[in-house]
């Protein structure tokens, strides 16, 4: 009887830690949305302090930045701020699973760029970097063997520092892979 | 230099911790400095090599870790087993970390003591456990599914806890030997992350140092964090503050450590300003190696 209570007891411990990590992981990546929050997510995370929780999350987005950067350096040099800005409105409601997510989450924010920033008329040649580098990140996430696009302006790989306005000159960018081989061109 | 490649012999793991091969001062590799890394590669003892990034890897990433591993000692150091996850382990991670170690044979392997998945979402950062027993079996149980999968040790990082929980049953310390002595695994001591707890969370490091297992704090991590809104964060982009300097002093004079990793990952300097951290600590290791003959 002893082994059985202690087995039982065991086991309902168990199952609050489960709950208590899914309501903490659920409250990390979506924040404080309404949408989201149950009441028994409020119930497992209750007794965790407000501000550590707040402070989690918002490490958690500092760190999706850093990444996202990383994959599209042109496109966070261009926007500045408006990066962050921008990415904690889709951070908000896009989440990735895998130990690839953070390739997924750079190349769906440049899409949703690209919706966002159609007729950007501060920078008008941003889409374009956002095709450069999106191609760059699809040849590391979708391996295909070749694809293409048509640019607008003529803009460069890691010069976006140097050269601040690109020519207007349409052109193409092509990717291919072919074993180890892989490469972006520009015509 | 310390160790080469072929001198690390796998130990089993069964507390035969003192038989692991010192490997020296190394960095935790990140592809910016690939190039640079290889006009110094003399001074850089061994890599630890985010195992994550070799997965089902492309064929450049493949010719990159076989460039390194005919190099470079290799550790791979993992981000997402979820130890501590209550639902368990994700079965295809799990199949590719171990492939990889398996494949690389390395002197031992790493991740973290934390959480990173629950309920089916991916958090994608470590997250703390409460310190509890019911925290306890749920690792004991996943490491051993780890254990079944690879004969090669496996050590386990202490996280920068940012949630503390009420309901915790341990110190820092009493857990992280518990987690040693139950699963028969060596731990990899991040010293920043245990100065930032400190600070944080108002304890003395040197306390939990005191109440660490001997024999079982086999590598170190270290770098530099940032302080922010009154609490320290470890941005890993940072050049190693002296507070840090001197807990890896006091950290390296205690322990029988086998391996140090600058783990630097934002705002990497030219590579010259880490070989000046590296060397650092490389002395550091050296005092302590005259010092007990």
């Amino acid at each position: 009887m002893g082994d059985f209570n202690r087995s039982s007891d065991m086991e309902s411990s168990r199952e609050a830690l489960r709950k208590r990590q899914e309501a903490l992981a659920l409250r990390l990546t979506t924040g404080n949305r309404s949408d989201v929050a149950s009441k028994n997510m409020n119930e497992s995370i209750a007794g965790l302090s407000r501000g550590e929780l707040e402070s989690a999350a918002e490490t958690l987005i500092r760190k999706r930045v850093s990444q996202t950067s990383s994959h599209l350096p042109m496109t966070r040099h261009l926007l500045g701020d408006e990066f962050l800005r921008e990415f904690r409105l889709f951070g908000a409601s896009h989440h990735f699973n895998g130990y690839r997510a953070h390739w997924f989450d750079a190349w769906f924010f440049a899409e949703y760029l690209k919706r966002q920033s159609g007729s950007n008329e501060r920078v008008p040649w941003l889409v374009d970097c956002l095709k450069l580098e999106q191609m760059q990140i699809g040849l590391e996430l979708y391996q295909p063997r070749f694809s293409m696009q048509r640019l607008k302006y003529q803009v460069h790989l890691w010069r976006y520092d140097r050269d601040p306005s690109p020519r207007k000159k349409a052109c193409l960018l092509w990717s291919w892979r072919i074993g180890r081989w892989r490469g972006i061109r520009m015509w | 230099m310390v160790a080469a490649a072929e001198d690390a012999v796998v130990v089993e793991a069964k507390g035969e911790w003192n038989k692991l091969p010192s490997l020296g001062v190394g960095l935790g590799y990140r592809s910016q400095f690939r190039h640079s890394l290889f006009s110094h590669q003399s001074s850089v003892d061994f890599l630890e090599i985010i195992a994550d990034h070799y997965f089902e890897s492309s064929p450049h990433r493949r010719t990159e870790l076989d460039l390194l591993h005919s190099n470079f000692p290799l550790i791979p150091h993992g981000l997402a087993l979820s130890l501590g996850s209550a639902d368990g382990l994700d079965d295809q991670y799990l199949k590719l970390y171990c492939e990889l170690v398996n494949r690389l044979k390395p002197a031992w392997c790493s991740d973290h003591i934390a959480f990173t998945r629950a309920g089916g979402i991916d958090i994608g950062h470590l997250t703390p456990l409460p310190k509890t027993n019911s925290s306890l079996t749920v690792l004991r149980e996943n490491i051993r599914r780890v254990k079944d999968m690879t004969d090669v040790p496996v050590i386990l990082e202490n996280i920068t806890e940012n949630i503390r929980f009420p309901e915790d049953e341990f110190s820092d310390a009493e857990f992280l030997g518990r987690v040693c002595d139950q699963n028969d695994i060596g731990l990899l001591l991040d010293v920043t992350n245990l100065f930032i707890n400190s600070v944080n969370h108002r304890f003395d490091p040197i306390k939990v140092l005191e109440r660490l297992p001997r024999d079982r704090v086999i590598q170190l991590h270290f770098v530099g964090g940032y302080f922010e809104d009154g609490k320290w964060v470890d941005g890993h982009g940072d050049a190693t503050q002296e507070e840090i300097w001197q807990l890896l002093d006091e950290v390296v004079s205690r322990f029988a450590v086998h391996g140090i990793i600058l783990e630097r990952d934002e705002l990497i300097p030219p590579i010259e300003e880490l070989l000046l951290e590296l060397n650092r600590a490389s002395e550091i290791l050296r005092k302590r190696s005259d010092s007990h003959g």
